[in-house]
């Protein structure tokens, strides 16, 4: 990781939370109210998150909760999943772990993503998709509705298929990598 | 990652790595990650060597964790709810047949369930497939199974070779030469009969092979050989099919090797008489060192715990190496600064090189020791068949001695200062001083980082990869507790210096192929 160039951005093109969260001026941010970011998450320029598809009532729910040090990609759409059950049309919530990296252009409609996974670009991650911890989908990858990836898998194809185990190592590089990702993400005064 | 990468060498399939040009190089060397480290040996130990066992099965979709037990009677796949779909792989669900009338008929329960696949909407009334209930599909699925005739084939096979080997285990059953006699015997039951039992797998008569006088003159030979097997199947369902496929309109309707391989044994070739198969099961693993034994990689029990009881990788002993050539970075920022795009990405692929120019690279070296290292870099020189030909690029690095600090858990708090001395962090001002100040040796230390300035000179008919081999020999304090009572009672002797190298190989990048109109052949 030692020769990454640090990256800048012009300081007024973000939003800096107070737990580090960078936000993007240009991201489409619905209901942000019922989303929770767990700091130095970063959010790029495109994205949109559905906070607003939300359980029917009026109690206040979270429909999005994002760790530490994820970043969703440039135009990267985060729905929750939905689905008709006894007759009844519902959003559930997502949850989504620590250092998770989503690609550009990556659709995410999982029911639940774990710690330090990443999802290429281009991605379809369908309905109620369940992502264990420290697995990878490869880019362009489409995973069909319910799909379960287990831990420590590489997921390719389409419709996605487990390819291999990923190294014992896995969660220590990713952890690394994010973190320094978020670290080299600097503003600058324009 | 952060440009070219370096592979390291695994000492497995030879003491010293090859010349990395060789089509068969690629598979001696590997990402650090990838790697484990035997501490009884002292060596490197890869994916490839390391002796695997199982300890947990489970299954993928739905995390069942499979005791050994059940496993083999429920033929290493998922006993609960969990099929493949037989036209895509992707798993299938259980949905109601009706899905419009489901309140309704749930609470009539008459409500019946079939297997759809969300992905390319196969479902199993394809196959007559309806279920009354929506659990334990998979033992009405196995019952069907099990009735296969392949699976009977394969159960007539197992009573018909397992008297000749029982009766010999068991009478000498700590005697290696047992197995190996029954062996033997059935190996001469193979070559005499290889013919038959391959060609009642499809569905002929070994008789006719192998003509009775020659069966009989292998009777008296040996005596305790088998009566020859004889296979359930007729032959009429391949003409059956000979006749299909004449008829055949569209391709698709055969199924493809691929799907016929994942059904059991004897698929039929009709696209559409696939049947939905319960879901291999997956298992973690435990991996041992090949030459002592010993533990390193055991995983907890927990199916979808990613933690470790013991985890003995590379990363943890040797060096971290990475390669990067300054311009090229340089170079990309300076692109990405120029198209306004701030975001970050994996940098471009590396910039071509370019034949006939020098480049500068700098190694980073990161040491993971708690305890400071002395590192020293070595070219591989030319193999000996090579030395008559030029070669198409030389390497001149620093070949003194280079300390890395130690790793200390401190350095990750001091993440700020970064921004500023990172060499390649400044796209502008680097071509202006470039001039002169690329020196070999060492440009950079930060925390347990040295980096090291190197230099490749490209000769004008260098093509392809530029690879080169480096080796590592690094010296570090041995904590080995071990090695202190051997001294005696002098109390804490002085560490030990200890000393390990490791063989790396090192892509600084590509040369493009040339145009058609100056081109030569390439050297052999």
């Amino acid at each position: 990781m030692s020769f990454h160039p640090v990256v800048t951005y012009p300081k007024a093109s973000f939003i800096e939370t107070d737990t580090g969260n960078k936000v993007s001026r240009r991201a489409t941010i619905s209901g942000p109210q019922n989303i929770v970011l767990g700091g130095k998450s970063i959010i790029s320029p495109g994205a949109i998150l559905r906070g607003d598809l939300r359980k029917a009532g009026n109690a206040p729910t979270v429909v999005i909760t994002l760790g530490r040090y994820c970043l969703v990609g440039e135009g990267v759409v985060v729905r929750p999943p939905y689905k008709t059950y006894k007759g009844a049309f519902n959003f559930y919530p997502m949850k989504i772990g620590d250092g998770v990296h989503i690609g550009d252009g990556s659709i995410v409609e999982a029911a639940q993503i774990g710690n330090y996974v990443e999802i290429g670009r281009n991605c379809i991650i369908g309905k109620f998709t369940i992502i264990k911890d420290c697995a990878r989908i490869a880019d362009n990858t489409v995973l069909p509705p319910n799909t379960v990836v287990p831990a420590l898998s590489l997921f390719a194809g389409s419709p996605g298929r487990f390819i291999e185990d990923l190294p014992e190592t896995t969660q220590e590089v990713v952890e690394a990598r994010t973190k320094a990702h978020y670290n080299r993400f600097q503003p600058v005064e324009q | 990652m952060s440009g070219p990468p370096v592979l390291y060498h695994c000492p497995c399939s030879s003491l010293h790595a090859p010349p990395p040009l060789l089509p068969s190089a690629a598979y001696q060397a590997h990402p650090l990650d990838t790697l484990y480290f035997c501490p009884e040996c002292d060596a490197v130990r890869c994916a490839r060597c390391v002796s695997v066992e199982v300890s947990t099965y489970y299954c993928p979709n739905c995390l069942f964790e499979v005791p050994s037990a059940s496993v083999r009677a429920e033929k290493n796949r998922c006993a609960r709810n969990c099929f493949v779909c037989p036209c895509c792989e992707n798993t299938l669900q259980t949905v109601p047949m009706d899905p419009s009338s489901s309140s309704l008929a749930e609470e009539e329960n008459k409500e019946r369930y079939i297997l759809y696949c969300t992905y390319c909407r196969w479902d199993s009334t394809a196959v007559g497939m309806v279920f009354d209930k929506p659990q334990g599909l998979a033992s009405q699925l196995q019952r069907i199974e099990d009735d296969s005739p392949s699976t009977r084939e394969l159960e007539r096979l197992r009573d018909h070779f397992e008297p000749l080997l029982r009766p010999r285990t068991s009478l000498h059953p700590y005697q290696s030469g047992a197995n190996a006699a029954a062996l033997a015997a059935l190996r001469r039951e193979r070559d005499t009969h290889g013919h038959g039992l391959r060609s009642s797998r499809l569905g002929r008569s070994a008789a006719g092979r192998d003509g009775r006088d020659g069966q009989m003159r292998e009777k008296e030979r040996f005596e305790d050989d088998l009566p020859l097997f004889r296979s359930l199947e007729g032959e009429g369902e391949e003409r059956e099919d000979i006749g299909w496929l004449r008829g055949l309109t569209e391709v698709e309707d055969v199924a493809s090797l691929r799907q016929r391989g994942a059904e059991t044994w004897d698929g039929s070739i009709r696209a559409s008489d696939l049947r939905p198969l319960r879901l291999p099961l997956q298992s973690k693993k435990s991996k041992r060192c090949p030459a002592c034994r010993h533990i390193l990689i055991r995983p907890e029990q927990k199916a979808q715990s990613t933690k470790f009881k013991v985890k003995i990788v590379a990363s943890n002993y040797l060096p971290a190496l990475e390669v990067s050539r300054p311009e090229d970075t340089a170079f990309s920022a300076h692109a990405r600064r120029r198209t306004s795009v701030a975001l970050p990405g994996a940098l471009g692929g590396a910039e071509d090189l370019q034949p006939g120019r020098t480049y500068h690279f700098l190694l980073a070296l990161t040491n993971p020791l708690y305890d400071p290292i002395n590192l020293r870099l070595a070219l591989q020189p030319a193999a000996p068949g090579e030395t008559g030909k030029r070669p198409p690029f030389s390497v001149s690095l620093p070949t003194n001695t280079v300390s890395v600090a130690a790793f200390t858990d401190a350095w990750d708090y001091d993440e700020d200062e970064g921004a500023e001395d990172e060499l390649s962090g400044r796209p502008g001002g680097r071509d202006a001083d470039a001039r002169g100040r690329w020196k070999l040796g060492v440009v950079e230390r930060k925390a347990n980082t040295t980096k090291v300035g190197g230099e490749l000179v490209l000769a004008r008919d260098a093509q392809g990869d530029v690879k080169f081999n480096l080796l590592v020999t690094y010296t570090y304090k041995s904590e080995d507790p071990q090695a202190q009572p051997a001294d005696g009672k002098e109390g804490r002797t002085e560490p030990e210096l200890k000393t390990f190298a490791f063989w790396t190989v090192v892509h600084l990048g590509t040369v493009p192929p040339r145009q058609p109109e100056s081109a030569v052949p390439p050297p052999v």
